[in-house]
């Protein structure tokens, strides 16, 4: 075998592009990159910070023990709410993510039907809210006759936390070692056991984790709630034809009301949502970490 | 082979010590690599053989928990007085898994040369693409499907194709990193020769474990034992030494 | 097998469709809602950009066999260029800021800053939308309005849609900027996920050519993992089209009128949805809820269409979740 000249022998030197020129580049994207990096993370920091502060600084006790209109009174009709909303969405939509996750991963299922379940998965999580709360208004609140009210709010919520827990909890039993589901049935051990002695036991601190992100994000929604939980200026008194407040509604119709008390509660309920959004973000990630 | 005095030192490493906080990898090694020869550097796994090489083309920049301390001298000047850019170019190196880019194989082969060199005609580019081939044992097998994908080549082919690509921008030192160890017999025996070829033009570092492979091809063979050398020979010397490690090393490698 | 166990297995199987039954639904009802409008306005719903619910005092009279309010007329262009404008500023700002952030954590920074990085520019995604319409509204505004907007008028009036009124900070640009803040994270995570599966021997192999950082980067981003890079920026897109309430704030929420440049009040097919429902409901034909119907079957198939592509492009998976509102 032969090997071939190197270039400086056969006088056929390569002319290399300047590095000079390649280095500036080098240069600049890394210049760029740390100066927008910077940018976004002072304008992260200034969002909490405006949030924060406005909140705090127009606070007060009585906001936090009674219940108002936006305008006048306190939140704690929206906070509790919100509560009661995100609880019926969590109510209406973890069994079904854990059953119907338990037939995707289930290795003796209709493969093609799983993979058709991820898909519809999947494509639910892109619908705008806004189509999600008109459906709820139109089919929910109309025609079934539910009014505003805590059980078409939370159908509505459910929907949009629905397949965004299904694929967390997917993704946590996937994460258990094959052979434990294996050797389980390998003992003789049906699905249903399957299920509640391994899967469940064993995912389930990964599935607390997606749950708690479920739920931070269900707790800051708003369009789909607007024409499904309605507003109610005290506690709802019922599941059914009776509107519930969040503080999400706080905030859209505070800002927008020409007062400065309706502003304070706009500020004051942004911070609540805030912090606890933010610390159910930072729960999931301390729960899930290492995950 | 020549004579060990009249072969002209490529690369001298003086005191090179590599470290993490929780180990030392490379304890103050010295060692010598020969121009157009193939110096081996066997050892057992772990023993610092692949860190030693990608310290050498100051890839190990790129892990800054890697600290390293100690002069590697390429052709009498310290490769931190290179630009990384330029070292790279003149010290190829080819790795254990053959990692081809997603993309033709004229592409892979042209790739160093796009980056790294001035605009050429497309009859130039041509011609060294070609020549690069040729020089990996490559281009009989594959003209005419220059097009083809590289990732969907053999195993052996990728490796070589791979061996093309860093020989298309003519490095001075090309190290390959355990070349053989992903390949079948067939295709390890192509590499072998090829190997042989190479080093008429260029110097070659191979870090191997494979002890076959450094019988048929190494002219200088060093061992590397927990961080350190223990034996250094021309081919035949280091099998026949009487050092306690290479009789270990030999016995339970074989 | 026993019974139990089949019945168990039917139950998981029933529970598996209802995200495929909650789709078809909300598409078969939402649709079935809008059947009065494409009788009523036809291919029109698509050519005009006015937004007229009638005159609800006057009897309604029967047009194409549907009733409807006198008056009425119903167009969603207006909605249709918002929606698209807003979304493609949106993606403009977020993709080269994704771009040098992947670039920063996964190239320049050093690796253990890197995850703290990445959840910062996650909790992005975690802000609810209508906080960032009320920073939009008090902080965001009235800096467009004071500062930004008529410099750009003063500076940049030689480019077409830059010359203009200002008349508040409410508009395409704040919407923009508001929903890049909402992409950003959905796009650098597909982003930085994909350049972290990149497998370490193709990475080194760049570098042992002699690549510099940038180039890899490049390489990387834009040819080795364009799959990657093209779907998470149209996920981001899905998301941005979709998006509500943040826009409906800082929008201005305009009906009727067109925008003549950049300053201009706009308004979305969701924000409209949103704001329109309410008076909507006073009309007794329902033709103007109707016409709400027919915008979220439009936006549905747009915004769904976008994200399926992309979800396609990039592969299941490659997303961990932040698209919904």
């Amino acid at each position: 075998m032969k090997v071939t000249d190197s270039y400086a022998e056969s006088g056929h030197e390569i002319q290399w592009k300047n590095l000079g020129s390649r280095k500036i580049k080098d240069k600049i994207a890394y210049g760029l990159s740390y100066v927008v990096l910077g940018i976004m993370v002072v304008i992260l920091v200034s969002i909490f910070i405006y949030i924060l502060d406005s909140g705090a600084s127009h606070i007060t006790l009585n906001m936090l023990i009674t219940p108002g209109n936006t305008a006048t009174g306190g939140v704690l009709n929206a906070i509790v709410g919100t509560w009661e909303l995100v609880g019926m969405g969590l109510l209406f939509s973890l069994p079904p993510s854990i059953l119907g996750a338990l037939y995707v991963v289930n290795g003796r299922s209709n493969g093609t039907l799983s993979m058709a379940a991820r898909l519809f998965t999947d494509v639910l999580t892109s619908v705008p809210s806004i189509v999600i709360g008109f459906f709820a208004f139109i089919v929910l609140v109309q025609r079934l006759n539910m009014g505003y009210s805590l059980i078409a709010g939370g159908i509505a919520l459910s929907v949009m936390m629905l397949p965004y827990l299904m694929r967390i909890i997917e993704i946590s039993f996937r994460n258990i070692p094959k052979e434990q589901i294996e050797n389980a049935y390998a003992l003789g051990a049906d699905d249903i056991r399957v299920a509640s002695r391994i899967y469940l036991p064993q995912a389930k601190v990964g599935m607390f984790s997606g749950i708690l992100l479920a739920v931070s994000i269900a707790a800051g929604e708003t369009a789909q709630l607007l024409y499904s939980a309605g507003w109610n200026n005290n506690y709802a008194t019922g599941f059914l034809h009776s509107g519930v407040g969040y503080l999400t509604y706080v905030v859209w119709n505070g800002i927008n009301y020409p007062t400065t008390y309706s502003h304070y509660l706009a500020y004051v309920s942004a911070m609540l949502l805030i912090l606890s959004v933010t610390g159910l973000i930072a729960l999931s990630k301390y729960i899930g970490r290492g995950k | 082979m020549e004579e060990k005095g009249k072969v002209e030192k490529i690369i001298e490493i003086e005191g090179l010590k590599i470290e993490t906080k929780k180990k030392v990898i490379l304890d103050g090694v010295d060692l010598n690599i020969f121009r157009n020869s193939v110096n081996t550097i066997v050892g057992p796994s772990g023993s610092g053989k692949s860190t030693l090489l990608r310290s050498l083309n100051r890839l190990l920049d790129m892990e800054p928990s890697m600290d390293v301390s100690g002069d590697v001298l390429f052709e009498k000047r310290n490769i931190r007085d290179y630009d990384p850019v330029e070292l790279r170019r003149e010290i190829g190196l080819v790795f254990q898994k053959p990692n081809p880019f997603p993309m033709s194989i004229y592409d892979n082969v042209a790739f160093g040369l796009r980056i790294q060199g001035k605009k050429l005609k497309k009859e130039e580019m041509d011609k060294l693409v070609n020549r690069a081939l040729e020089d990996a044992d490559l281009y009989e097998e594959l003209k005419g499907n220059l097009k083809q994908m590289g990732t969907s080549l053999s195993g052996g082919q990728q490796q070589r194709l791979c061996i093309a690509r860093a020989l298309v921008l003519r490095p001075k030192v090309l190290m390959f990193d355990e070349p053989t160890s992903a390949l079948d017999p067939i295709a390890k025996g192509k590499i072998v020769d090829l190997i042989r070829a190479l080093k008429q033009k260029f110097t070659v570092i191979l870090v191997t474990h494979d002890m076959s492979l450094t019988r048929k091809v190494s002219d200088y063979t060093n061992l590397i034992y927990e961080g350190k050398f223990v034996a250094k020979g021309t081919g035949t010397e280091f099998f026949e030494s009487e050092i306690e490690e290479v009789k270990d090393f030999l016995s339970e490698a074989d | 097998m026993k019974v139990t166990n089949k019945i168990f297995n039917f139950f998981t199987f029933l529970m598996a469709i209802v995200p495929a039954v909650a789709l078809i639904s909300i598409f078969a009802f939402v649709f079935q809602e809008s059947l009065p409008l494409w009788k009523f306005s036809g291919f029109s719903f698509f050519t005009t950009y006015l937004w007229n619910p009638g005159f609800q005092y006057q009897p309604p009279h029967l047009v194409h066999g549907v009733l409807a309010p006198q008056g009425a007329q119903f167009g969603l262009d207006l909605f249709l260029l918002g929606t698209l404008s807003t979304s493609a500023l949106a993606i403009l700002i977020a993709f080269p800021i994704s771009f040098l952030i992947t670039l920063n954590v996964e190239l320049y920074l050093p690796s253990k800053i890197k995850k703290i990085m990445v959840s910062m520019i996650e909790l992005f995604a975690g802000i609810p939308s209508v906080v960032y319409g009320l920073w939009g509204i008090i902080v965001l505004e009235p800096i467009l309005f004071r500062s930004v907007e008529p410099w750009m008028a003063q500076h940049l009036s030689f480019i077409p849609g830059f010359k203009g009124e200002i008349y508040s900070g409410a508009g395409l640009i704040a919407s923009g900027i508001i929903l890049s803040f909402m992409i950003i994270p959905i796009v650098t995570s597909v982003i930085v996920n994909s350049f972290d599966t990149v497998p370490k021997e193709v990475k080194e192999g760049l570098f042992s050519l002699g690549a510099t950082k940038w180039e890899v980067g490049k390489y990387l981003t834009t040819r080795y993992s364009r799959a990657s890079t093209v779907g998470g920026t149209l996920l981001g897109l899905g998301r941005a089209l979709g998006e509500t309430m943040a826009v409906l704030m800082v929008s201005g929420a305009i009906v009727n009128t067109l925008p003549t440049s950049f300053y201009s009040a706009t308004n979305t097919m969701a924000a409209a949805i949103t704001s329109l429902l309410d008076s909507a409901l006073t009309d007794s034909t329902r033709m103007d809820l109707a016409a709400l119907a027919a915008l979220a079957i439009v936006l549905m198939v747009i915004s769904l269409g976008v994200s399926i592509v992309g979800r396609k492009i990039a592969g299941r998976g490659a997303l961990r979740g932040y698209e919904s509102d």
